[in-house]
């Protein structure tokens, strides 16, 4: 009869364990844009301190420097990702399209590979597009000839 | 720190303040950016900003 009385408390105690990241992208978590990037040759940075968890990879190439920003408020989902080039002047932006693409192309929940990429191949060099694959929102921005940033959020 | 903490935001007036917070992905992802990559590159990168969001960039990345 005990054991009957505390399943409430035990059903409480596991939703509250439990309670879901509303701003998150879904199916997708930190490790798995970091330990990706890792495998391109991306060093990573954790800053896990504050309110806000972030991860950052960089690479530096001939032509330019690759950063990827991954943020959330806990440490197991992902609330947003964020890609930037900052070409050297003279770089033609056109061959960054690769890195873009598999930045669009992280799997999560509802995600469309296909749906993302062309999306970003049409709109590569506006100023600033945006669409939604799957709840979620990628943002491209122009602001410079030699800064290009994908934006992933949910939407 | 969140981003209503700041000296920065705390200036602004109502509608400057809903505007930041419905862009806090970007102003999160810019202070992280400032800590990871040096002030020089970030002013680089960061000319599209407003300058009311700068200050509040700079104050989330010094923590």
């Amino acid at each position: 009869m005990k054991k009957l009385l505390l399943l409430p408390f035990f059903a409480i105690l596991f939703a509250c364990g439990t309670k879901e990241n509303e701003n998150a992208i879904k199916g997708m978590q930190p490790v798995d844009v970091y330990m990706n990037l890792e495998k391109e040759g991306f060093t990573t940075e954790k800053s896990l301190g504050g309110d806000i968890k972030g991860w950052t990879n960089k690479k530096q190439e001939v032509g330019g420097i690759f950063i990827v920003e991954t943020i959330s408020s806990d440490t197991k989902s992902v609330e947003s990702v964020r890609a930037t080039v900052n070409a050297d002047v003279g770089t033609d932006m056109q061959k960054t399209l690769p890195f873009f693409k598999y930045i669009a192309s992280l799997p999560y929940e509802d995600s469309d590979y296909e749906s993302s990429t062309k999306w970003l191949e049409n709109n590569f060099n506006s100023s600033e597009s945006d669409t939604i694959v799957g709840g979620v929102k990628f943002t491209i921005k122009n602001p410079s000839q030699i800064v290009k940033i994908l934006t992933i959020e949910k939407e | 720190m969140k981003i209503q903490d700041t000296q920065a935001f705390k200036a602004m007036d109502g509608v400057q303040q809903k505007v930041a917070v419905q862009n806090r992905s970007t102003i999160n992802h810019s202070a992280l950016l400032l800590k990871n990559v040096g002030t020089e590159r970030w002013e680089k990168l960061s000319n599209h900003l407003p300058n009311r969001w700068k200050n509040i960039v700079k104050e989330l990345a010094a923590v």
